[in-house]
């Protein structure tokens, strides 16, 4: 499958100083590129350079064939989705509408029990379904969130009807997700790398980031420093200079797939047992044949979520 | 319990309110159902209408026909005379419409002589022969041109017996017209006002002569002016005696004798067929030493503290 | 509760959010008839309905019963267009509301922060203080208060919009305190004008600033004709744009609104109407905030519902308003700014006091 979008030599200077310097980075349709790096290191920059929010002080990007900034508004938002870090919202709308927004706003021609159903799914997919009728000012940050993923992914089923290339783009999408909602967050970003459109996302958790990207780029002072494999862009030992911490690169059976310990850090805090030692009243799960006791394999399944199946069709 | 007891008061003052409010525009429509047919707009024309006997076919009355009295009690009233209802005049069913001049607002009047009916401007000239004038017009109008005549002929030997009094005053005095002292900012009556013209009747002189129209005067031009007397209109709260205390007031020789005049503001501005009435009477109280024959009127002068 | 069941649920309570809706869009406008058939009916003169009906019919063609030539004129050549050009002027102030307050993405935004009423007020403070000297002609002094109060209007709105857009790009932050300077510069001015003023001039420009729609008459109620065919046919396109924006300007580019487009296109369509309804009708206020409010609370924030569902209600209500300004003091006439404040206040506390869903 080809690239979604190349950008080649991008440049976004503000001032005297450079935002993002010489990025070069191409999103390939299918697959699931994660962005690390510290803050301030421009990734929330480049992602908006390539939604083509900013125009870039210099460089090109191509997308699905065509220059970026001549494509016009209305197809960029068929091809491309953006699910901001913080979005605020004006007026008493219910989850429902604001999901319904995502759908409504592309103009495609998807009217009543169709829209209705798109909508049902996206809500059902981030698991807001049954906060449907609530006010969205009344719900948490983490239900907030998922109401904004969902109303991206209305987006993208809009504008799947006329678009073959997509992209989806992701700028911290768990920050305030519990981690039960971190997970199936990305496990449908996954399954939606799957079905054809290419997926960017920002985190800042490295382990979740190695965890599930095919490709992970790392950022730093403007610059991509690193990009490609997690496992080879972790051993390269880039990212610990990158971060300016202390890391102690692991790797768990089965699969090895590598985790990343903060290593002077953990000596800095004092475990203590109490005494005397508290009744344990949690039961440990029962061990599996051939599993370890952390849940280390991201690529499974979470119980609970009937619809996460690995034949799951996406798409209506 | 409570809730129901609520909802049910709530529904009970609403069904009260709207019902209150429907009896008034039903009534209000059904008295605007007289059967007379002239129209008078102007306090000064409306006076004219009653001494020539008149009154019987008015119609309607404005917010500004303060006398006679018995005007604003017994006739339907249109509004203020800048702010005429095109709807509400033609419900008194007018076959003439005496307007003062100044009378709108102009896309009702025209609203209104496009609906047919015959629609005069009377115009407000404020001196001897405007008031004259009026009367004449006003009396051709309505078809009482020789009763007109006699009023007109009235009014002028009063006027000139007025000027033969004016004559024997030596020294004259300057006068300060306030039309309202609000806030801390004194509103005057300049030249080219009604103000201005009724003192020069009188005998006086306006000591804000140097501004034109009703305008505020700061508390320095007031002590510069320094008049010997306040004329302002009477009100209905009798505080109009503290104008004087204020300091601008107090440094002028109306302050330091306490020399402050009211009128009744219709009588002494109108220029209806009671102006040379008015200026006599104004005349009398500045001037107690021309001892003026006849006795001042009832409505007429109320003194300050003293004179 | 399962998934299945979760989901007919919220499906439920769609399709039943729905129905309210299209039953609420069906009583407004039932009521707006009634409303403009009872505000023809009634008036300071008394005509009897079925006269009343015998006129309209006889005038639209249907040839009936002979009704005294003084009764058409009162209904057809004072009262209809009065009615009409009241509805009109209702119902483009409460459309600018709610455009404002999408743009703004404020509920409290008003017409008037584009500058509008300040640079109209400023015109027709001058054209009633200065037209006497400088247009002397009686004839062309009647248009010169509408005709300059709605160019005054315009140009105190390009005035801002010029000042707060930047490389093609209109801040509505700025244009918020452009409008404020704007706003107090004409009041200074008008200020200056109402000093100027003679006792009548300076009753006039009161009146005026009150609002009213007395003499009106057809060509003025043609004059607003012109906002009324661009609103209906964008309500669906500016209902969406709207939509989106409320989420943020950066997401609405994001899902394909041409955020500068929008703007532009709203603000030129407030300062038309806007201007359109104070040259007509003067100042009047409070519909622009009560309408769509009132309508939020009823049906919710969506635009597309919002703007001509306040529009209905906006017209209906300055519809009442007018019919109590001509009627409570009948031979006479209360200003109509008054009315609708004075009802169009304790009405929105009721609503927010009895359905008070969590306003933001």
């Amino acid at each position: 499958m080809g690239a979604f979008i190349e950008a080649r030599a991008l440049y976004y200077t503000v001032g005297h100083q450079n935002i993002v310097e010489n990025a070069t980075i191409s999103l390939p349709a299918g697959r699931l590129i994660i962005v690390v790096g510290p803050n301030g290191a421009g990734k929330s920059t480049l992602l908006r350079l390539l939604s083509g929010e900013l125009r870039p002080t210099s460089g090109s990007i191509v997308c699905a064939g065509e220059k970026l900034q001549g494509t016009p508004t209305w197809r960029l938002a068929r091809r491309r989705a953006v699910m901001a870090q913080a979005t605020q919202l004006a007026f008493p709308f219910t989850v429902n509408e604001v999901v319904r927004i995502g759908l409504e706003t592309l103009g495609a021609n998807t009217r009543g029990s169709e829209a209705d159903a798109i909508v049902a799914q996206c809500l059902r997919r981030a698991d807001i379904l049954q906060l449907a009728c609530r006010k969205y000012h009344t719900l948490s940050g983490g239900e907030q969130q998922r109401t904004h993923f969902a109303r991206v992914l209305c987006q993208l089923a809009a504008g799947r009807r006329s678009e073959s290339a997509q992209a989806l783009y992701l700028d911290e999408p768990v920050a305030s997700l519990d981690l039960r909602h971190q997970l199936m967050l990305l496990d449908a970003a996954r399954e939606i790398a799957k079905s054809g459109i290419a997926v960017m996302a920002i985190l800042h958790d490295l382990n979740l980031a190695v965890a599930y990207a095919d490709e992970l780029v790392v950022m730093h002072a403007g610059r991509i420093v690193a990009s490609g494999n997690p496992a080879d862009v972790l051993a390269g030992g880039i990212v610990a200079d990158v971060f300016g911490v202390d890391l102690r690169l692991c790797a768990t059976p089965p699969g090895n797939t590598p985790f990343v310990l903060p290593h002077g850090h953990a000596r800095r805090v004092a475990w203590r047992l109490p005494t005397p030692p508290v009744e344990n009243r949690f039961q440990p799960l029962p061990i599996q044949e051939g599993a370890t006791t952390q849940r280390s394999e991201p690529r499974a399944t979470l119980p609970g979520i009937e619809n996460t199946s690995m034949s799951f069709s996406f798409w209506p | 319990m409570c809730v129901a007891n609520k909802r049910q008061l709530t529904h009970a003052c609403a069904v009260v309110w709207l019902g209150a409010l429907f009896g008034l525009v039903v009534s209000n429509t059904a008295n605007a159902q007289a059967n007379e047919r002239t129209v008078s707009i102007g306090g000064a024309v409306t006076e004219i209408l009653y001494a020539l006997g008149y009154d019987s076919r008015i119609a309607a009355i404005d917010t500004t026909s303060l006398y006679p009295s018995e005007a604003l009690k017994t006739k339907p009233n249109v509004g203020y005379m800048r702010a005429l209802s095109v709807e509400g005049v033609l419900s008194v069913n007018p076959s003439l419409i005496v307007a003062s001049e100044g009378a709108g607002p102009p896309a009702a009047l025209t609203a209104l002589q496009e609906s047919g009916i015959r629609m005069v401007t009377v115009p407000d000239d404020k001196s001897p022969a405007g008031v004259q004038r009026k009367i004449l017009i006003v009396g051709e109008l309505v078809g009482q041109r020789d009763a007109a005549r006699k009023l007109a002929d009235d009014v002028d030997a009063r006027f000139v017996s007025l000027a033969a009094q004016r004559a024997r005053i030596e020294k004259p005095k300057s006068i300060l017209f306030v039309l309202s002292a609000s806030g801390g900012k004194t509103l005057v009556g300049g030249r080219g006002t009604s103000a201005d013209a009724i003192i020069a009747l009188a005998g006086a002189t306006n000591a804000a002569a140097s501004i034109e129209g009703f305008k505020p005067m700061s508390d320095e031009a007031i002590v510069g002016a320094a008049p010997d007397v306040v004329l302002m209109m009477r009100r209905e709260n009798a505080s109009a005696g503290d104008i004087l205390a204020t300091a601008a007031f107090a440094a002028t020789p109306a302050g330091k004798a306490h020399a402050l005049l009211q009128m009744d503001g219709n009588y002494l501005l109108g220029f209806g067929p009671r102006a040379p009435d008015a200026a006599r009477d104004l005349m009398a109280a500045l001037y107690p030493e021309l001892k003026l024959p006849s006795p001042p009127r009832t409505d007429g002068v109320d003194l300050g503290h003293k004179q | 509760m399962s998934g299945a069941a979760i989901e007919a649920d919220v499906l439920q309570h769609v399709s039943g959010m729905r129905r309210r809706a299209f039953l609420i869009i069906l009583l407004l406008a039932l009521l707006s008839i009634l409303l403009f058939f009872i505000a023809i009916v009634i008036g300071a003169v008394p005509i009897a309905p079925a006269r009343v009906l015998a006129i309209l019919l006889k005038a639209s063609g249907f040839q009936g019963v002979e009704s005294r030539a003084s009764d058409a004129n009162v209904i057809l050549n004072i009262r209809l267009p009065r009615v009409a050009l009241g509805f009109e002027v209702g119902a483009a102030l409460a459309v600018s509301g709610a455009l404002m307050q999408g743009l703004f993405r404020n509920p409290l935004a008003d017409p008037g922060l584009i500058g509008v009423s300040s640079g109209a007020g400023l015109a027709a403070a001058a054209a009633i203080v200065l037209g006497g000297k400088l247009a002397p002609n009686v004839a062309s002094g009647f248009a010169l208060l509408p005709v300059g109060a709605f160019l005054g209007g315009l140009i105190a709105t390009l005035l801002i919009y010029a000042i707060s857009t930047r490389d093609g790009r209109t801040s509505m932050a700025t244009m918020l305190l452009a409008g404020v300077g704007v706003g107090a510069f004409c009041g200074a001015l008008t200020g200056l004008l109402a000093y100027w003023s003679n006792d009548q001039q300076l009753r006039d420009l009161t009146f005026w600033s009150l609002g009213s729609l007395n003499g009106a008459n057809w060509s003025k109620t043609m004059m607003i004709a012109p906002i009324v065919l661009p609103l209906a046919v964008l309500t669906s396109f500016l209902g969406r744009s709207l939509n989106a924006l409320a989420l943020g300007e950066a997401e609405a580019y994001h899902l394909g609104v041409r955020v500068q487009l929008v703007k532009s296109l709203t603000i030129g369509l407030v300062a038309l109407a806007v201007g359109l309804s104070v040259a007509s009708a003067g100042v009047i206020s409070f519909i622009g905030i009560v309408a769509p409010h009132a309508i939020r609370l009823l049906v919710g924030p969506d635009n597309r519902l919002l703007l001509p569902l306040a529009a209905l209600l906006g017209g209906a209500l300055l519809i009442g308003a007018d019919l109590l300004a001509r009627t409570l003091v009948a031979p006479a006439e209360l200003p109509l700014g008054v009315i609708t404040s004075a009802i169009g206040a304790p009405f929105f506390l009721w609503l927010l006091l009895t359905r008070s869903r969590g306003l933001l």
